[in-house]
């Protein structure tokens, strides 16, 4: 077992699969990344990567016919691949909160909006005073005072509320409406309410401004900043828009079919990208002032039930070696980089011992 | 010689190559399908089960050992035997002949019943979804009144006030049934209307009888069977019912539905003219309900997945 | 739009199709039969017996005028006397109504209770046990034949197990008093628990054979919509706030899934007063399905199409109900 990495998450050798009737996909191969608490990690790379996959792996919440196979996810101190559902149940929504790319449809139809944050409040609430009588070794309904939960319910839909004015809502026009009755930001706007209404460690934001309009995507992005910043949350932004990542995140991790190939600071990874996948990413990247065509990579995404042997990016690559179809690039620190950035790639222009 | 005929072999090999590519994806569709398919066995006992059941039917005068109307007073209600395997009714005759004799008649009715209601249905489906308006309106709301009535109470007062034969059941049902096509071929003629490609050929000055007949039609008509084939089951049911009634098939007509009821006075000690006939329609619905089953799930999106 | 208003343009609907099933009612006992005197009077009545029948129900009056008589009478409540028992027909379904709508309430109570719960679970532990016994008996219970299957039980309960009765609401040496028509309540209000026991026991069987179709059908949709909603974005969402399973399941799942089946249950109600028909004829249940088919192997016209009637009313006063629940629950349907 290696040292590890990051304080608040350390994801290592993560691999997933998914069962489908044209064959087993295998989703992620092996991924590595990791924050401590406080910073912004931003996983980018193109669609079918396997960022949301990754987002999801780290809740736990991979659903039939996908499965997690191989790898760690240390949360903190514990590995969230090995605890049962009930424990992790006391993490999810109360250490790690998730928000979602297509927000009306993530609210459940039903149920009013300020109902579904009351919910969530409520049940961080419970589990806490479970973990407490856990603690103290009492059961945890042992000693309530009576009248205590109808105090506490006041007490949550007023954090609600809060929450709701915090977002920019006015919770008294929002509190009652159904998820149909939102538009896509402010549908999102309710879903970061939610997730940040439990001060949680980590914030999961899965594409969260993909589904949603131009000029909203600015709006939500920068709430989330000046949110996230307040609180000292830690974020785990998934996005395919490099753009977004430099705005809003310290490091970056550049997934490409199922793998981190490259890893570190904002300013590493702009100023000195090394894997030929992350150079070929910011080239396709528009940047103002600059009127040189755009390059996209040649080729396609590669098939995961039938992934290429050795690094699954050598069919594109364009300083492809002998070696790179024979055995997977170990994932290993770059060389001549300061500590604090970071700088990990998977590559064998790099490979230390060749 | 030799260089034209490679040279046919090199264009027909080709036009082989060009129709894999082409229809490369509907191959693997339809094989996909068959995948499915093996993968539900339920589905497959379905098949089998209509399978024996159309076999049964085609061969029944070969099949049946006995005259199924044939009547022996001396032996009646005899109890399973082996030259009897389901006995005899109350007029002494082979309940198994008339078994498989009624197969022929489940047949006929299912045939009849699809061939009556669909055509029905298609027709007021299309003119509705196609016409629009105030057609459709009135279409709909005469579909509408049809289905105010549960489907076999309709029926029996249909084939009461057309007295009740075999022939007047069906002709019943028919009339209760075709509901169900006509509002799924009008909404598939709703959609296939507001299509770029009708407003061309309108513009090249079709007919609105030809568009309906050649465009609509043909889009229409397989939403239809695969909802047939799921109806099928209740078709049958449904006849039997009105047969067990005494509003359907008359005796000495084998139909299952009716021989049930012919059993019923002799239930306490002959269960066995009730039981078998019974059994058949049973078996037969399950068999049509196992196959719609399948064909519903081959054709879910989120299955084919 | 408002409940209301929905309410409102949907009762209008219902108005407008309650006249199509008169006049349809009217086509089917008036004017498909090609001789109706006939047909009551036997083929060898002397013409003039026959044309004073004709003329005492009116069938000598040109159509139109026979129809105007027809919907003048069911507006005054009139439905015509019966051929056969010669009393109002109006009177005979009354007496013969609350039968049929005990043995529905409990048949649909039964199948929507057994339903849900079959399909909840099936879909929850899918693929296991219990989801196989489920599919399985929601699979004959569409394919078995009522009528077949509701005789095979008496065999078994009555004949050899001798352990329920086989037909009729109650035992024929009690005489309940009877105030509303309905057997149970009545015996309730009365105090009689020996005739409500009685009567539970002659329900038994009658329930199941009416209702295990429709629980069949109603546990296939909910398996089928429950499997649908487990893979909604917002039970994922409901999964991610560290809800157990079960809160997952039972509040964020269940009322989604169950909108799809309110849906089904209405169409149900109609399958169910078809069933009833038969049920009613096989355990002897004096309910207005049986007198229906009395009357129409009788011929008796005015029982027909009242009767008709009425079935086609409670089931579109259910559909109406149904629908308006379904707004109810759903708030997306309200906008």
């Amino acid at each position: 077992m290696q040292r590890r990495r990051g304080d608040l998450l350390d994801v290592s050798g993560l691999k997933v699969v998914f069962d489908t009737y044209a064959g087993q996909v295998k989703a992620l191969n092996g991924v590595e990344l990791w924050m401590n608490h406080g910073e912004r990690l931003g996983v980018v790379g193109e669609t079918g990567c396997g960022k949301s996959v990754t987002a999801l792996s780290v809740m736990r919440l991979i659903e039939e016919p996908g499965r997690i196979t191989g790898g760690s996810i240390l949360f903190e101190d514990r590995d969230l691949v090995l605890l049962p559902e009930n424990v992790l149940n006391a993490i999810r929504g109360k250490d790690i909160a998730m928000i979602f790319q297509e927000p009306v449809a993530a609210l459940n139809p039903v149920m009013k909006v300020g109902a579904q944050i009351v919910e969530n409040i409520e049940c961080q609430r419970k589990s806490a005073a479970s973990v407490q009588a856990s603690r103290k070794g009492g059961p945890a309904s042992g000693n309530r005072p009576q009248g205590r939960v109808g105090v506490q319910r006041i007490s949550s839909i007023q954090i609600m509320r809060d929450m709701l004015s915090h977002v920019g809502l006015d919770w008294q026009r929002t509190e009652n409406l159904y998820p149909h009755e939102l538009s896509g930001g402010m549908a999102q706007r309710v879903m970061i309410a939610m997730a940040l209404s439990s001060k949680p460690k980590l914030l999961i934001a899965d594409e969260p401004t993909s589904a949603l309009d131009v000029t909203i995507q600015a709006q939500i992005l920068n709430l989330l900043n000046s949110l996230v910043r307040e609180t000292q949350t830690a974020v785990l932004l998934i996005t395919h828009a490099m753009g977004v990542a430099a705005q809003f995140c310290d490091f970056i991790a550049v997934m490409y079919a199922g793998n981190v190939v490259e890893y570190g600071s904002i300013r590493v990874i702009f100023n000195n990208p090394l894997h030929p996948y992350t150079k070929g990413l910011l080239k396709a990247v528009p940047k103002i002032g600059k009127t040189d065509e755009l390059q996209s990579i040649p080729g396609i995404v590669p098939d995961l039930i039938a992934p290429p042997d050795g690094c699954r990016f050598h069919p594109r690559c364009p300083y492809r070696r002998p070696e790179c179809d024979k055995a997977q690039p170990r994932f290993e620190p770059a060389r001549g980089e300061a500590e604090t950035d970071r700088h990990h790639v998977a590559c064998f222009l790099y490979q230390q011992d060749q | 010689m030799k260089k034209t005929s490679s040279a046919a072999d090199s264009a027909k090999a080709s036009f082989f190559k060009r129709f894999m590519y082409e229809r490369g994806p509907m191959l693997d569709d339809v094989k996909h399908s068959v995948y499915l398919w093996k993968k539900t066995p339920l589905a497959l006992i379905g098949t089998v089960i209509i399978g024996l059941f159309l076999l049964i039917a085609l061969f029944a005068p070969l099949l049946a050992p006995y005259d199924p109307i044939a009547t022996d007073l001396s032996r009646k209600l005899e109890a399973p035997s082996a030259a009897h395997p389901f006995g005899l009714d109350q007029f002494g005759r082979d309940v198994l002949s008339r078994v498989i004799m009624g197969s022929r008649i489940e047949v006929q009715i299912i045939f009849i019943i699809s061939v009556i209601s669909i055509a029905i249905g298609l027709v007021v489906g299309i003119v509705a979804g196609y016409f629009g308006g105030v057609v459709d309106e009135i279409l709909m709301r005469i579909t509408d009144i049809f289905l105010a009535f549960p489907r076999l109470v309709l029926a029996m007062a249909f084939a009461a006030a057309l007295r009740p034969t075999l022939t007047n059941a069906i002709v019943a049902i028919s009339l209760v049934e075709w509901t169900v096509y006509a509002r799924l071929a009008r909404a598939e003629a709703i959609k296939v209307r507001s299509q770029p490609y009708i407003e061309a050929i309108k513009a090249v000055g079709a007919s609105d009888f030809k568009i309906m007949m050649f465009h609509v039609l043909p889009m229409s008509i397989s939403p239809v069977i695969v909802q047939l084939t799921m109806r099928m089951g209740t078709i049958i049911l449904t006849a039997a019912s009105l047969g067990f009634l005494g509003l359907g098939a008359q005796p000495p007509l084998p139909e299952w539905g009716a021989i049930v009821s012919d059993g019923r006075s002799y239930l306490m000690n002959n269960w066995w003219i009730t039981a078998f006939p019974g059994m058949a329609i049973a078996i037969t619905v399950l068999g049509f309900n196992l196959l719609g089953d399948g064909i519903r799930d081959i054709l879910d999106p989120r299955i084919r997945r | 739009m408002e409940l209301g208003s929905f309410i409102i343009k949907r009762l209008s609907l219902m108005v407008l199709v309650i006249f199509g099933v008169l006049i349809i009612v009217f086509v089917v006992t008036r004017i498909i039969p090609a001789d109706p005197v006939g047909a009551i009077l036997g083929g060898n009545a002397p013409p003039e017996t026959v044309d004073a029948m004709r003329h005492q129900l009116g069938l000598d009056k040109p159509i139109f005028a026979q129809l105007l008589d027809y919907l003048g009478g069911i507006f005054r409540g009139n439905l015509g006397n019966s051929l056969v028992s010669s009393r109002p027909v109006m009177t005979d379904i009354m007496e013969f109504l609350p039968a049929t709508i005990e043995l529905a309430i409990s048949s649909i109570i039964f199948a929507v209770v057994l339903g849900i719960v079959l399909g909840l679970l099936s879909a929850v532990f899918r693929n296991r046990f219990i989801d196989h016994f489920s599919r399985v008996f929601s699979i004959l219970g569409i394919s078995l034949p009522g009528f077949w299957l509701g005789l095979i039980l008496i065999l078994i309960f009555y004949y050899r197990l001798g352990w329920l009765p086989s037909g009729g609401q109650y035992d024929m040496f009690l005489f309940p008093t009877r105030t509303t028509g309905f057997i149970l309540l009545d015996a309730a209000i009365h105090g009689e628990w020996d005739v409500f026991f009685n009567g539970i026991k002659h329900l038994i069987l009658p329930t199941f054979i009416l209702g295990y179709s429709s629980t069949a059908s109603i546990a296939r949709i909910m398996r089928a919509s429950m499997l649908d909603v487990l893979h909604q974005n917002y039970i994922r969402t409901a999964r991610a706030k560290g809800l157990p399973r079960k809160v997952v399941i039972l509040r964020h799942a269940l009322k989604n899934a169950l909108i799809p089946v309110i849906t089904i249950i209405g169409l149900e109600f109609g399958g169910l007063l078809s069933g009833a028909v038969l049920t009613e004829t096989i355990f002897s249940w004096p309910g207005l399905g049986r007198y229906i088919v009395n009357s129409l192997l009788t011929l008796d016209y005015p029982a027909i199409s009242g009767g008709t009637i009425f079935i086609a009313l409670i089931y579109s006063v259910v559909n109406l109900a149904v629908d308006i629940l379904y707004a109810a629950v759903d708030p997306r349907m309200r906008s």
